[in-house]
């Protein structure tokens, strides 16, 4: 699957808890949970901290590198968007902090994906203010 | 272990129905809900003006709807839902609705018209909202990346394959049991026996899940009755007694979540103590199979089996009539039916087993039967209920 290859993707819908989120992903960061009380890393970010329960907490920039935790190569999904672009790779991928998060496996033969391979980000652009984090195989 | 046995004041299952229509474009999701009301009251010899509570799960108004249908005026309302197992989480708190003396005789009905409305539950991703009252703001995270239901599931399958060495044969050989007690149930969607073979030829839907890993779409509905022993002492059938309950939540674990534990590892034990049981006093299983790896990860969830043994565990014939541990003997969401919300299906196919009356598919001597439902997805956050019948 080519990188930008599903231009009719649905985004995601921005709320002002997840807004520097995407904006971020615009600049080619991505943005992972940090509670700036308690110190914990944690995915996706939001305003209260999931171990300490404290409002506030931040985000940090995660260095874009992990592997694959998990995947699926889906092959039927008839929404707009996906139903042009069969087959393609679901992901959970862990990131070096230490946290999953869901994506997609670009730049790669689906049938050559495997658990454990190492992976690092790069955007796709959706609109003008929203990218999104996908990854495609690194050298480790 | 011997079980300890329903203390005497412990509500009963008296009624209970399936509706045998898996198709019906006729037939509206209200229409289901009444018919199976009716029918499950019919079975325990009940009339509509012995009912007091209600309990009615897919929209979170659903049981006044269903109420003004039937022109029933109920005092105690239940309209929790957590996916699939929400009837069984009805179960137990009409349980103990009926403990509390807030109702003596309740209803808890379900019907859909999944199929005939097209609704494709295991191939669209769950939508995104805007509803002020929304809690889905974390699905923003997974919508931009085609994260179907059935893509949720299979990556626990992959995952369980990477790190146990589970095989797409053994997941089939869920779905080979499933089969064959279809074959025996006259109302199941799909009859005709299928193989091993079968299962991994069929069409990639996520892998390494295939077509017949996954549950069918079927229109559909049906009812249990639960009522107070005073109640059922005067019923015609034969009762039969919740033993035990347990419910769990599972999610993401802020992205830190090992994905082969489920639910069910938390509200197994919970109602396995609850009824005072180990799994050896356990004669059957209806486990919400909408998927074969959604059985796997049950099995070993409940403690059948250790974490990772699942495989092994559900091969030789184990799972199927005759074997140590027969599961969804009326052949399960992966052949027999599948409007959403499966657990109502779970509930009255165990009550009829424990009733003894399930003709060719029935598990000789069956006393104690446990029924466990997961909702939502299996690899993220999802719901657990798990709920022990037993014969009285």
């Amino acid at each position: 699957m080519e990188l930008a290859s599903m231009p009719e993707r649905p985004g995601p819908i921005v709320t002002p808890e997840t807004a520097e989120y995407w904006a971020a992903g615009h600049r080619g960061v991505l943005l992972i949970g940090s509670c700036e009380i308690c110190g914990h890393i944690f995915f996706p970010p939001r305003a209260v901290c999931p171990r300490c329960w404290e409002s506030g907490a931040g985000c940090t920039a995660s260095g874009g590198r992990g592997s694959v935790y998990a995947f699926s190569v889906v092959h039927q999904n008839r929404n707009p968007g996906f139903r042009d672009n069969l087959p393609y790779v679901v992901a959970l991928v862990e990131l070096e902090e230490g946290v999953q998060l869901m994506t997609n496996l670009v730049d790669c033969d689906p049938n050559e994906v495997r658990v454990a391979m190492p992976v690092g980000v790069v955007f796709q652009p959706l609109d003008d203010k929203v990218s999104i984090p996908l990854f495609r195989p690194v050298t480790p | 272990m011997s079980h300890k046995g329903p203390a005497s004041e412990e509500a009963m299952i008296v009624g209970a129905f399936e509706h045998p229509l898996r198709v019906a474009p006729q037939h509206s999701a209200l229409r289901f809900s009444a018919e199976c009301a009716k029918a499950a009251l019919d079975d325990a010899g009940l009339r509509p003006e012995d009912v007091d509570g209600l309990c009615v799960t897919g929209d979170s108004m659903a049981p006044v709807y269903v109420a003004e249908y039937l022109n029933l005026s109920p005092s105690w309302i239940e309209s929790s839902g957590i996916g699939g197992p929400s009837p069984l989480l009805h179960v137990l708190h009409a349980r103990d609705a009926v403990r509390a003396g807030t109702a003596r005789v309740v209803v808890i009905t379900y019907g859909s018209t999944a199929r005939s409305s097209a609704a494709a539950f295991g191939t669209t991703g769950r939508p995104q909202t805007t509803d002020p009252m929304g809690v889905d703001d974390f699905n923003a995270f997974d919508a931009p990346y085609g994260v179907v239901l059935a893509a949720q599931y299979a990556m626990v399958a992959n995952r369980h394959m990477h790190e146990f060495g589970t095989t797409h044969e053994q997941l089939a050989a869920i779905a080979v049991a499933c089969r064959s007690h279809a074959a025996l149930n006259t109302n199941a969607l799909y009859r005709d026996p299928i193989t091993v073979d079968d299962v991994l030829a069929s069409r990639p839907i996520a892998s390494p899940l295939h077509l017949l890993d996954c549950c069918v779409i079927s229109d559909g509905g049906g009812a249990v009755v639960v009522a107070h022993p005073d109640v059922a002492a005067d019923c015609r059938t034969k009762p039969v007694a919740v033993l035990g309950g347990g419910q769990a939540l599972a999610h993401g674990e802020a992205g830190r979540r090992s994905i082969i534990h489920v639910g069910a590892e938390q509200s197994g034990p919970r109602a396995l103590t609850e009824a005072g049981i180990g799994t050896d006093d356990v004669d059957f299983c209806m486990l919400y199979d909408s998927f074969t790896i959604t059985v796997l990860s049950t099995l070993e969830g409940l403690g059948f089996c250790k974490i990772g043994d699942g495989g092994s565990f559900v091969e030789g014939g184990r799972l199927q009539l005759g074997g140590d541990l027969p599961i969804n003997l009326d052949g399960g969401a992966l052949s027999s039916n599948h409007p959403g919300r499966r657990g109502i299906f779970l509930l009255v196919e165990a009550t009829r087993q424990l009733r003894n009356e399930c003709g060719s598919r029935q598990v000789p001597n069956a006393r104690i039967g446990l029924c466990h439902g997961t909702g939502g997805f299996l690899s993220g956050r999802h719901s657990a209920t798990t709920v022990i019948l037993g014969a009285s």
